[in-house]
């Protein structure tokens, strides 16, 4: 549990080390823009924050290889990578989160909004195996159904 | 003057339009509270969006109910499956559950919601008697105390929430902070951190930002393949448990107070609420070894303080407009789309306000303790529900929760970004309610922050010359130090 942890904190200091040099640069170029006295610029409370940021992740990331090192750490990542992409759950999690990225970006921008959502709610429940096709055909139905009508008729709520 | 305005506020709840309103959002706020996964903050920032057409008195109705019945909800879900239906009902699972296995679930989901809706009382009360007086200690607040209030709100969320780590906890509110830095300055107009992009300028939406946080890492977490059993409801005689809640009227009252308290902290929700009541009461107990193998009152505690922290999180909405926990965040956005202002001068501008809200509260609390005595039958049948089925429409509600505020597409793939983020917050073990307050306190920090250098021209020598300031110096210092465990050594070093 403890590995666990120090792993968590030593993959996520690495990305908000990033997160915070990225902030930092784009801070200073506002500032260039703006062209202001640096306290009365619009990049003062960035940079304060992305300071801020950079010496808690350093601070997070020297908490995360006090003990075995940056090696054990890697060690570890190696590890846990291996065994997440032979995990079922892992792949099912990726495929769910693949769906919804489809229904979001592409099935709402070129279909209405009644036919993506039924798509989207069928194939995702058929996917995860939530019963006979004809149960998840009839429950499709009738939420997509209840949805539209509860928003764009009894509430009179734009639909995307 | 009071009174006529609690009279007015009860009239207007009581007009059938509006009682059909409560009622119905209170069952949709315990429905939704009972279903693992849907947290209470969802519930409002999902609600949020429908009440749009609603007049202003209804919608807020309407999203009181909903949050006092998702918080009061998640109990059932603790109860009969072991699993929280919403975070602030996990310290209600430790004796809640050993007593569904002994077939006493039936009396231990009437004790925690007839506690659930005590202990919303007693923060009604609470927030008619501390709202004024917070109200007017804010009229005192300047730039400067603004600016540090909003630092030690992210600071103090970030170190009871982040479960021993509160590196994370305050890494997760400065990002909060940076992300309400994007769009244009309030004070300039400059664009920050826009790329060119005129949705971004205009500052990313807060509803969307909530359900991504809160919404999508729970749908994603769900997929997982994971066995439930859900244990049955049992008969049981309602004297039996008035004679518990009798028994327990001083863990009641104590748990309660421990609500309202810490839900007046800045961003610190329900289950922290429900964990330090659950700790005082074992604490307190003569017997401490029976918590966690059926203790009725671990449960009434828990579910007191959990409930409470609703009226407790409320008062700092009222007077300082900051929120007290995740879901009155949602709750403080509902009140500003409607056309509210809470904040310091509420009480001078719109002083019935506090008495709706306090009357919407009571009726609520009362509403969910009889819905939930009549739906009690029916909860193993909501609690059977597959997540197979239940988390694809989530995900569809929360494309329609994004888009409905602002009518933009823009707003729901802003939702679908915050929800990757906050999918990752979850999997780091971060808490995701330090950077709910830093996204809703971050303009705050950059308007108030900057007005106060500007009229001291580029002096911090006046926040240490303010008394009020000196209070959150002294605190925001001690938080940081007391995590480094500098007061420790000193005690040792004593010794």
């Amino acid at each position: 549990m403890e590995a666990k942890k120090k792993l968590q904190d030593f993959l996520s200091s690495i990305v908000v080390f990033a997160v915070s040099i990225f902030i930092l640069v784009e801070s200073y170029k506002i500032y260039l823009k703006a062209g202001k006295v640096f306290y009365l610029s619009a990049a003062f409370v960035p940079v304060l924050l992305g300071a801020l940021l950079l010496v808690l992740s350093v601070v997070l990331f020297l908490g995360s290889i006090k003990e075995g090192g940056v090696s054990a750490r890697t060690t570890e990542f190696q590890e846990v990578w291996q065994a997440m992409v032979k995990d079922n759950n892992s792949l099912r999690m990726l495929t769910g989160l693949i769906m919804m990225a489809i229904y979001t970006f592409v099935l709402l921008e070129i279909l209405p909004f009644w036919l993506a959502t039924f798509l989207f709610m069928f194939l995702l429940m058929f996917f995860l195996d939530a019963g006979s096709i004809t149960k998840i055909l009839i429950i499709t139905a009738v939420m997509d159904g209840l949805i539209v009508f509860l928003f764009q008729v009894c509430f009179r709520v734009p639909l995307p | 003057m009071a009174i006529t305005y609690l009279l007015q506020s009860f009239g207007a709840v009581l007009s059938p339009m509006n009682l059909a309103v409560l009622l119905i959002s209170t069952f949709t706020g315990l429905v939704m509270g009972m279903l693992p996964g849907l947290s209470a903050t969802m519930a409002v920032a999902l609600l949020t969006g429908l009440t749009y057409s609603l007049s202003p008195t209804s919608a807020i109705i309407s999203l009181i109910g909903v949050y006092v019945g998702a918080i009061s909800g998640g109990c059932q879900a603790a109860i009969l499956l072991n699993i929280p239906g919403t975070p602030a009902s996990a310290a209600t699972a430790l004796d809640g559950f050993p007593l569904a296995k002994q077939g006493k679930g039936g009396l231990a989901v009437f004790l925690a919601t007839t506690a659930s809706c005590i202990g919303t009382l007693i923060s009604v009360i609470c927030v008619l008697a501390f709202t004024p007086l917070l109200t007017k200690l804010s009229l005192q607040f300047g730039s400067w105390e603004f600016f540090l209030l909003s630092l030690f709100g992210v600071v103090i969320c970030g170190n009871l929430t982040s479960k021993g780590n509160a590196v994370k906890g305050w890494i997760s509110g400065i990002i909060g902070l940076l992300v309400a830095q994007v769009g244009l300055d309030q004070v300039d107009a400059f664009p920050r951190f826009a790329f060119g992009n005129v949705n971004v300028m205009a500052g990313l939406a807060l509803i969307p930002i909530m359900i991504g946080l809160f919404g999508f890492p729970e749908i994603i977490k769900a997929f997982k393949k994971t066995e439930e059993h859900v244990l049955k409801i049992s008969k049981f005689k309602v004297s039996e448990g008035f004679t518990y809640i009798r028994q327990n009227t001083v863990a009641l009252i104590r748990s309660s107070l421990i609500g309202v308290c810490v839900g007046i902290i800045p961003g610190v929700g329900e289950d922290v609420g429900g964990w330090l009541s659950y700790w005082a009461t074992k604490s307190s107990s003569k017997d401490p070894e029976k918590f966690g193998t059926g203790e009725m009152s671990g449960v009434i505690s828990a579910e007191a303080g959990n409930n409470s922290c609703i009226g407790g999180a409320i008062i700092p909405i009222l007077s300082l407009a900051v929120p007290g926990s995740a879901p009155a965040a949602v709750l403080l956005a509902a009140f500003m789309m409607h056309g509210y202002r809470p904040g310091p001068l509420l009480m001078n501008e719109s002083p019935e306000f506090l008495y709706m809200v306090c009357v919407d509260l009571f009726m609520a609390a009362v509403a969910m303790w009889m819905i939930a005595q009549l739906v009690a039958k029916f909860s193993v049948k909501i609690l059977g529900v597959k997540k197979e089925i239940l988390m694809p429409i989530i995900y569809v509600l929360c494309i329609v929760g994004s888009y409905v505020i602002n009518h933009l597409m823009f707003d729901v793939k802003v939702m679908f970004f915050f929800g990757i983020v906050g999918f990752f917050l979850s999997m780091m073990e971060f808490p995701a309610a330090p950077f709910l307050l830093g996204v809703i306190l971050g303009s705050m920090t950059d308007s108030n922050l900057r007005r106060a250098l500007t009229i001291s021209e580029g002096s911090f020598m006046p926040m240490f010359q303010r008394p009020i300031c000196l209070v959150f110096l002294v605190a925001i210092l001690a938080l940081i130090l007391s995590q480094f465990g500098v007061f420790e050594k000193l005690k040792r070093k004593k010794v």
